[in-house]
């Protein structure tokens, strides 16, 4: 599927922003997800309950697709849905920053969603621990955040990064 | 020049009423238009412009060959002129095939930028023939399932309609019938096979059914909306449109009920220019921008 069938299954034009595209996309969804909907006329073959499932199974083929595209170029505009490969759960900074750069996201969108500075989560990222705040119970709070954000299980990536941070703490404070 | 209709299958949606703001809107941007009275069973436009005894009406036309710029009379709008409907004849919805057209034809040289055919309900060959010869097709439905089931039976009646001219003009109609009478040999279970099938048999028929389609490109107008959440079934039926029954459609937007519109008639005003018709009003200049957005992009 190209992007201009997308576009025409979610009846968007073609300078529809990614705004725009997840509104028509999340109206699509309202109008075909219900069995009996005003505008649906059973009596006829057209509306049979296959036709209207092949519209939606569309829809979702669309927006997945569109989606793509998008955080191909940033920023992404709908979590994917991410697998990960087992016993290889990134945990240190450098590990974290590639996993989320390979999910297409940007800090500043992770940012956006999580409410945490931008400042901050780069210092989590490149461990500059010094630039963090000092109560270790932000620092989790941040890292979960981001962790849970970009798809990645908080339970599984924040103790092990956190033993690292209050270790630094400790040797500071010697 | 360019032939609107206004149809839409159920009555009683506004049909009128869209075709007389369509023409309002129009002639206010400056433009000469001319509406037609072509509910030849409920002709009222007359009344809706504020006129209360037409002197001349299509009555002229049928019976005493009057041309139609004779009947063209001015209304209280400039630039819109009206030709009313049979209202003092014995004989109002029961026209020949041949009247109507003769009545299409000459509609095509009337001396105006826009002539408006206001349509009457139902989906008989002869409207439906008006509908896919215009150059713009706007569909009125309400947000009922009544109205709305209606509307795609006139749909679906115009994709029929738009097939059988198709063989008809290839002469091909008595072997089409011949086919789908023995379909269950061939293996055919729906129309959309059945014309698979044609297509196969007639490169011409295939060239000529497309060009037919991508005649019909309708505009859906919500009218009688009481509720903000009854918007979105506009939106929900172009989408059927498309996605159902694969025609072209845009969505020209909605028009808010008027629950005083009935106390607007039988005045000198036209009804839609009364004070408190300004919800109407401003609905229907938006829609008429938005179809002539959709319909002429390179001219707006």
């Amino acid at each position: 599927m190209d992007e201009g069938q997308c576009r025409r299954i979610l009846e968007v034009t073609e300078d529809a922003s990614a705004e725009d595209i997840t509104q028509a996309y999340l109206l699509m969804k309202r109008i075909y997800e219900r069995e009996q909907a005003i505008f649906a006329a059973p009596s006829m073959d057209e509306f049979a309950p296959e036709a209207r499932e092949a519209i939606l199974e569309e829809i979702e083929a669309a927006y997945r697709e569109l989606s793509r595209l998008q955080s191909a170029a940033q920023p992404r505009i709908h979590p994917l849905p991410i697998i990960l490969p087992v016993g290889s759960l990134p945990s240190d900074g450098e590990a974290l920053r590639s996993f989320r750069e390979a999910a297409g996201v940007s800090l500043e969108y992770v940012a956006s969603q999580t409410h945490v500075r931008v400042e901050f989560l780069s210092a989590l990222e490149e461990e500059r621990f010094w630039d963090l705040p000092l109560a270790a119970v932000n620092v989790r709070g941040f890292l979960s955040a981001y962790a849970t954000e970009i798809g990645l299980p908080a339970e599984a990536v924040v103790p092990p990064y956190m033993q690292r941070f209050q270790q630094w703490q400790a040797r500071r404070e010697k | 020049m360019h032939i609107w209709a206004v149809g839409g299958g159920k009555g009683g949606t506004g049909k009128s009423l869209v075709s007389n703001g369509l023409g309002t809107r129009l002639a206010e941007r400056g433009q000469q238009v001319i509406l037609v009275d072509a509910d030849y069973g409920g002709p009222n436009q007359h009344t809706y412009c504020g006129i209360r005894k037409p002197q001349t009406s299509l009555v002229q036309f049928f019976e005493e060959r009057m041309p139609l710029e004779e009947i063209a009379q001015p209304t209280k709008i400039e630039r819109l002129r009206l030709i009313p409907g049979n209202i003092n004849s014995h004989n109002t919805d029961n026209l020949t095939t041949t009247q109507k057209q003769k009545l299409f034809r000459h509609l095509k040289h009337l001396q105006a930028d826009h002539v408006i055919l206001d349509l009457g309900a139902g989906t008989g060959y002869d409207t439906l023939d008006t509908f896919l010869q215009a150059d713009v097709q706007v569909g009125v439905i309400a947000p009922d399932t009544l109205a709305i089931e209606n509307f795609y039976l006139f749909l679906k009646n115009l994709k029929y309609r738009q097939l059988g001219n198709t063989l008809s003009l290839l002469s091909l109609r008595d072997r089409a019938k011949g086919i789908w009478k023995n379909r269950a040999e061939l293996g055919i279970v729906n129309t959309k096979e059945f014309v698979a099938h044609l297509r196969v048999l007639s490169p011409e028929f295939s060239e000529l059914f497309n060009q037919e389609q991508k005649k019909l490109k309708m505009h859906v107008v919500l009218n009688q909306v009481r509720e903000h959440r009854q918007a979105e079934i506009g939106f929900a039926v172009k989408s059927a449109v498309v996605k159902f029954f694969h025609i072209t459609a845009a969505y020209a937007g909605h028009v808010r009920y008027d629950k005083d519109l009935w106390l607007q008639f039988g005045q000198d005003t036209p009804a839609l220019q009364r004070g408190s018709s300004f919800t109407l009003r401003q609905d229907l200049e938006r829609i008429t921008e938005e179809i002539l957005k959709a319909q002429f992009p390179e001219e707006t």
